[in-house]
């Protein structure tokens, strides 16, 4: 079920009026609906794929029982390590399978070997990366003794499958989503409105923004050698603001929907294109994979806290296997390798945390270098977009080559539209972020008449396009 | 929970508000504002001359049948309504809104491997949700069992949120600045550019021996009105796909798929460029019209 859809529209109001009434009779009663609600969210999508997450709660459930019950380090290694290779060999199963055979057929030809394999149809489950990594979050930290294994199936299922951040994230752990199942929730008209304005701003970067640009990204990405450096520069910016657009604004509604059920999730994005380096935006970007990978990965390899070789070499684990968790494909990992690359610099001086706080934080307006250090940030980050939206890297690189090779001329495309008109709507956008950028999201807080909110609703209504055809980018992943 | 409800109630209220203002105010721009597409053109326009001949289809009608050429050949008066992308569905409609309007008795229809669907092209179907409240129009989309047909025709601005690149504000806009699209020009005949190298890849589509939904309607109807309909297959470079079954199934049938096979008449495999639309068009002309 999308965000964006009339299907949501009326299953949301459906579920909070059963959640605030039904539910409040019990905990019990609360956290069972959770499961049933969260189960028909995602089987409307394709019901045969609710046993993966079955399966995955079950095992992660019984292996965190388990592990309460060892104190043998071995056995302890062995229950973690089953919970690793069943989650990642159904992420791999699923995902990767098609990409490592090719990869092995082509790498055997290279040495005038034949090797035989059939490529499988296989259709990726929405949302596996995401809850795959939230259960793998509670096996390992329980394994770590971080966290007590729930004793509870049905808050453990609600943990694994929470419908408002089950297909896209953010990535919760365990440690800050678990224990919110075994507290009955009380209705707190506070939090249910900032989640309602939540949603609708979400809405707004979903619908006006992502949805506007996808048009002009997909037109331009999709039909890359008929059009000049002009053309290609504004398909690239388009989707860079397609992309945040798209993830940021369902983390939001997602965020918000939790709200409205006094569920707290963690925040996903801080304004990640007024970021004056890379690393800083990596601070801002997709904050719930980041930490993820920095807890379970980077730490464990040792982090900064080893020889500088050793550092770098960590750095650019970290980075490629991100970008592969996006997707089997080569530009993926590229998109991955490029940002590593971005923020080797910073890393190798030791200066990758020297932007910690907002932009300019006590004014309101950016200092000249903090334009430029914003701007050179940006670009960076739209030249790394292109090789994540291209289909593969040879078409990656001419895209990129011929940017600069080619006239940089005006023109119009073959939607009977020119390439820079999404700009307006993109510069509204900036507009509002930069003047709330200290907040966690523009419509925090309001006025009794909802004036701010209103004027946003009449954006979505105006620009808004509600088309099915506009999926959200991140189920795929 | 009261305060909630309020706030709730409050942006609820607004979204129907505006929704039904913006409703009304694109109504009014869409009936007095200049036509961005086709579909505005026919149904806001009186028309009082007849038509000789109207053509219609998908691209490939628009792109191969030049009304202006045949103008100036054999002095007939005709427009090329063939829409980029069009079903046969949508093509019904534009035919079932000419035979209405009484704008002609002579109908030629593009078909090829599109006979095998029933199904609508949901981008060119948006171009008619403007005009649901037509009866004629809200049958057609029930009776493809659209389950939004209903939501379309009563739902205030609901089809203008789902269709927005197609029809929503830009779209207005444009129109209220007058600006009509420039597929109404040349009397609805669009130009391509470019052609291809000679290629050795073929076409070839497998077609369904069996009658299509629209085209049976469609035919019932031209023949209750005494309108003369006539289908045909435009050129395809390459083309191994055998026609014979809509020649089979269909009474005035010309299949012209195997005519002009040569690369210098093609944009691409399926679409002429004007060199082969100027030869295309004589071949009706002197085929058809005559």
């Amino acid at each position: 079920m999308l965000f964006n859809s009339l299907d949501f529209a009326v299953f949301l109001p459906v579920f909070f009026t059963l959640f605030w009434t039904i539910g409040n009779k019990s905990l019990r009663i609360q956290n069972l609906l959770i499961v049933l609600a969260s189960y028909i969210f995602y089987g409307w999508w394709d019901w045969r794929f609710l046993f993966l997450i079955l399966l995955s709660t079950v095992i992660d459930y019984t292996i965190g029982r388990s592990l309460q019950n060892c104190n043998n380090i071995k056995q302890r290694k062995i229950l973690v390590g089953i919970s690793l290779v069943t989650n990642l060999g159904l992420l791999g199963f699923f995902k990767y399978y098609n990409f490592f055979l090719d990869n092995f057929i082509s790498a055997f030809r290279f040495f005038g070997q034949e090797f035989n394999g059939s490529s499988l149809n296989i259709i990726l489950p929405v949302g596996i990366s995401f809850y795959t990594f939230q259960t793998l979050s509670y096996t390992i930290d329980v394994y770590r003794n971080k966290i007590e294994p729930a004793t509870d199936f049905l808050k453990f299922s609600a943990y694994v499958c929470f419908f408002p951040q089950l297909v896209a994230g953010p990535i919760e752990r365990a440690t800050n989503l678990l224990p919110q199942f075994s507290i009955k929730k009380t209705f707190d008209s506070e939090q249910a409105k900032i989640g309602l304005r939540q949603i609708v701003w979400g809405l707004f970067k979903k619908v006006v923004i992502a949805d506007t640009c996808a048009q002009y990204a997909n037109q331009i990405f999709n039909n890359a050698d008929s059009y000049g450096g002009f053309t290609l520069f504004m398909g690239a910016i388009a989707f860079t603001f397609q992309i945040y657009g798209d993830f940021s604004g369902y983390s939001d509604i997602a965020i918000g929907t939790a709200r409205l059920l006094n569920f707290k999730l963690m925040k996903n994005f801080n304004y990640p294109y007024f970021s004056r380096d890379i690393a800083e935006f990596w601070r801002r970007w997709h904050i719930s994979l980041s930490t993820w990978f920095r807890d379970y990965l980077y730490i464990p390899l040792g982090g900064s806290r080893v020889s500088k070789p050793k550092a770098i070499f960590n750095v650019f684990v970290i980075f490629v296997v991100s970008g592969f968790w996006h997707g089997a494909n080569w530009t993926f990992i590229f998109w991955g390798f490029l940002n590593a690359l971005y923020i080797m610099p910073s890393v190798i001086s030791g200066k990758n945390r020297i932007y910690l706080d907002s932009i300019a934080a006590d004014s309101l307006f950016p200092s000249f270098k903090e334009v430029l250090l914003v701007v050179k940030t940006f670009l960076l980050s739209v030249l790394a977009w292109i090789f994540f939206r291209s289909p593969d890297l040879e078409q990656a690189i001419n895209f990129v080559s011929n940017i600069f090779l080619t006239n940089w001329k005006i023109e119009r495309l073959a939607i009977e539209r020119y390439s820079f008109e999404f700009l307006p709507l993109v510069l509204i956008l900036l507009g509002i972020e930069w003047f709330y950028r200290k907040k966690e999201f523009p419509l925090l807080t309001d006025k009794k008449f909802q004036i701010k909110t209103i004027g946003v609703i009449l954006l979505i209504l105006l620009f808004g396009s509600f088309s099915d055809l506009n999926s959200f980018i991140y189920f795929q992943f | 929970m009261k305060s909630f409800i309020k706030t709730f109630m409050l942006l609820l209220v607004v979204v129907a508000l505006v929704s039904y203002s913006l409703e009304y105010i694109y109504r009014i721009i869409r009936i007095k504002g200049a036509p961005r597409s086709k579909v505005d053109l026919i149904i806001n326009t009186d028309y009082e001359i007849e038509y000789d001949y109207i053509v219609v289809g998908n691209s490939r009608a628009n792109f191969h049948v030049n009304p202006q050429q045949i103008e100036d050949k054999i002095a007939l008066n005709g427009y090329n309504f063939g829409i980029s992308g069009s079903s046969l569905f949508e093509d019904r409609l534009m035919i079932e809104t000419i035979v209405r309007k009484g704008m002609t008795d002579k109908i030629l229809w593009q078909i090829d491997s599109n006979h095998n669907s029933n199904d609508q092209d949901e981008a060119i179907a948006a171009l008619w949700l403007p005009y649901i409240e037509e009866d004629y129009i809200f049958k057609n989309f029930e009776n493809l069992e659209i389950w939004e047909s209903q939501l379309f025709r009563s739902l205030p601005y609901y089809k203008y949120l789902r269709y927005d690149s197609r029809i929503g504000f830009r779209e207005q806009m444009l129109s209220l600045a007058g600006k009509a699209t420039s597929s109404t020009e040349n009397k609805g005949y669009s130009k391509t550019t470019g052609s291809i190298q000679d290629s050795l890849k073929t076409i070839k589509y497998l077609l369904k021996d069996e009658k299509n939904l629209h085209i049976d309607y469609i035919i019932k109807m031209c023949k209750t009105n005494n309108v003369e309909l006539i289908l045909f297959t435009a050129p395809i470079y390459n083309s191994k796909s055998d026609f014979r079954t809509l020649s089979d199934l269909y009474k005035s049938y010309y299949d012209y798929s195997d005519q002009l096979q040569k690369s210098k008449y093609y944009k691409d495999h399926t679409h002429l460029n004007p060199l082969g639309a100027e030869l295309f068009t004589n071949i009706i002309i002197n085929d058809i019209l005559k």
